[in-house]
């Protein structure tokens, strides 16, 4: 049995090795998700074993209750769709502007993965004082303006990725064949980008949902989720808390899962076509 | 009066950092088949796009049917052009992307799905209109892209490669495919290409480029068996070149002398007082000669023989030290020289052409 049948998973044993290896890998990434999961269905847990019976989901509909709850997920859904709104097409304008360029494209690109690497709180803080100046009271506007920020090189990033992806000579041909240029970009460029465009609005959306850091110093009265649970957690953790995270866990998954599975839909979908569903 | 030219190029300069197109003014005549011929590098791609419309010339003119169109964007230009890549839309049908010119113009669905599905017969592509470009072979690729600029009835058509990088089956199909649609469609084409069989078989009219200048204009004929210069003769196959010591003019034929022998020669055609001559024929005319024989050019020394299929391709060596290669049949009943053997050669009937020496730069 040589090395590098094993390196190569050839061998039963080299198969089992990396299994094993991949298995734990997986199950240390996720442990302290999963651990949190099961603290909110039983609190208790978290001190030691204990029977089943004391699971249940009376934390779940605890949360219902819970104005101040429901509040920061209102503020945090509106900041994030708003966020989400507007980096998709800033991401996708960046996209656009660095394939025109000619020259300065390196420095255009660090300039905008740059703002990936800005330390929240100092961002945060920043902003806060900028916005102040302008006279702009902090409310969600101010948070979703900080979002933006956070959340523009990513959404740029995956729009580069997708027009990466569609070739010159298509838009070239669209040209040719008499369409002028926005109509180029509107039939050929953006259903090219479709799948690139959607990832690039969920991915703003859920970086904005979890973002505390610069929410902490934009904020108004009202808290979004992040800063809502900071708070929660302060005050001596309560077993809604759990219930919490398990539900952001959830409905994050469900998220990204949902979208996923669209888009592998409509992938597979494609060549396939419904008869009569030819546009000429 | 004869009808302003299909397409006219006049004093046409295109620069980036150095010239790539310089001074060139050409003509396409209504109906033709003209191709532009020359190796990577020598700008024929930018001429091409330059016509299309996605490149703007630094200097010059450019004109459809005698009207300067030099400023107009692509989609205002009464040419298409098959892009090297083809460029189909991979999001739309075959139909949809046959149509698409025809919708972008606003015709109505009726007559758009009509002419699609005449267009997509004169391809060959019946009962293909619901397939996505992924499920096309290479071939059937190139079919759609043609249809999709025949159906809209261009004054000109743009071929950017039209047969690279298909395999020698597909190539052979296409061409024929090309050259029965420009009959049939009676379509002005004008086409780029590196590939000299491409430009022979195809056009009526050949432009020789190099370096952004034209070396020559001709039909195939013309460019094939009288070259301007000793740049187009190594591009169209006269590979064995010979450097002479001394030239002389003759009434008939012109004199050379090669390495002690009088070679008699064509007179040149073209004339250029920037570069001296050479002595260019085609490998696979020359033979070895029999012993009896009286030879045209030797002794030669033979370096190397290589097997090449249908020839052996033999290196040899004057006396000046001069290399020549040429290729002799690989008929079992033709011997191959022994590497080191001394021989001579002969190429009677034909007669050397003795052309500029416009490989360097002048």
């Amino acid at each position: 049995m040589s090395f590098d049948a094993i390196v190569r998973g050839r061998t039963s044993g080299g198969r089992l090795l990396f299994t094993t290896i991949t298995a734990l890998s997986l199950a240390i990434m996720y442990a302290p998700v999963l651990y949190l999961l099961l603290a909110s269905l039983n609190p208790d847990a978290q001190l030691g074993l204990v029977p089943p019976s004391r699971y249940s989901l009376k934390w779940y509909f605890a949360l219902l209750d819970d104005g101040r709850l429901a509040g920061a997920l209102k503020e945090s859904a509106l900041v994030g769709l708003a966020t989400a709104a507007l980096a998709t097409p800033i991401g996708l304008s960046a996209a656009l502007a660095y394939r025109a360029m000619t020259r300065l494209r390196g420095v255009f690109l660090l300039v905008i993965l740059s703002a990936m690497f800005v330390p929240g709180t100092i961002e945060g803080l920043g902003l806060s004082a900028t916005l102040r100046v302008v006279g702009l009271a902090p409310s969600w506007v101010t948070i979703a303006i900080g979002h933006l920020l956070w959340t523009l090189p990513f959404a740029a990033v995956v729009s580069l990725i997708g027009l990466s992806a569609v070739r010159p000579s298509t838009i070239a041909a669209a040209r040719d064949l008499g369409a002028g240029p926005i109509r180029a970009f509107v039939d050929i460029t953006l259903p090219l980008m479709r799948t690139n465009l959607i990832s690039s609005f969920v991915f703003a959306f859920l970086l904005s949902l979890n973002e505390q850091a610069r929410a902490y110093y934009l904020a108004g009265r009202q808290n979004t989720l992040p800063l809502y649970m900071f708070g929660a957690m302060n005050s001596g953790a309560s077993p809604t808390i759990y219930a919490f995270s398990g539900t952001i866990i959830v409905v994050s998954v469900a998220v990204v899962a949902l979208v996923f599975a669209g888009l592998v839909g409509q992938q597979s979908r494609r060549p396939r076509q419904a008869p009569g569903k030819t546009s000429y | 009066m004869s009808s302003p030219a299909a397409i006219a190029l006049d004093r046409v300069t295109k620069v980036y950092d150095k010239p790539v197109v310089s001074d060139i003014s050409l003509e396409v005549p209504e109906g033709s088949f003209v191709t532009v011929l020359g190796p990577s590098g020598s700008g024929k791609s930018t001429i091409l796009q330059m016509i299309g419309g996605f490149l703007q010339p630094t200097a010059g003119r450019i004109l459809f049917a005698g009207t300067d169109m030099t400023a107009l964007p692509p989609n205002k230009r009464p040419c298409n052009t098959i892009f090297q890549d083809l460029g189909l839309f991979p999001h739309m049908t075959v139909a949809e992307n046959v149509a698409y010119g025809l919708k972008v113009r606003g015709v109505d669905p009726a007559t758009r799905r009509k002419c699609t599905t005449e267009m997509l017969a004169i391809v060959a592509l019946e009962g293909y209109e619901r397939r996505r470009i992924h499920q096309l072979s290479g071939g059937q690729r190139q079919r759609v892209a043609l249809a999709r600029a025949l159906v809209l009835d261009p004054a000109v058509l743009l071929l950017d490669e039209p047969l690279t990088g298909l395999d020698e089956r597909l190539r052979q199909q296409l061409r024929g495919e090309i050259s029965r649609l420009h009959r049939r469609l009676g379509a002005t084409i004008l086409a780029v290409t590196h590939n000299q069989d491409e430009a022979l078989s195809l056009s009526d009219r050949i432009i020789v480029l190099r370096a952004g200048r034209i070396e020559q204009i001709g039909t195939p004929r013309e460019v094939f068996e009288r070259p301007a210069n000793a740049f187009v003769a190594r591009f169209v196959g006269f590979d064995a070149i010979l450097k002479p010591e001394r030239v002389d003019s003759g009434i008939a034929d012109w004199h050379a002398r090669v390495a002690g022998r009088d070679i008699r020669c064509e007179p040149p055609v073209s004339r250029d007082p920037a570069h001296d001559y050479v002595l260019v024929l085609r490998p696979e005319r020359i033979r070895i000669a029999d012993p009896k024989e009286r030879s045209d050019l030797g002794p030669l020394t033979v370096i190397s023989t290589a097997y090449k299929g249908r020839d052996v391709e033999v290196e040899s060596r004057l006396v000046d030290g001069q290399a020549l290669k040429f290729l002799i049949s690989a008929d079992p009943g033709v011997a191959v020289p022994a590497s080191g053997s001394s021989i001579e050669i002969v190429w009677e009937p034909m007669k050397p052409l003795l052309l500029p020496d416009a490989l360097v730069e002048p």
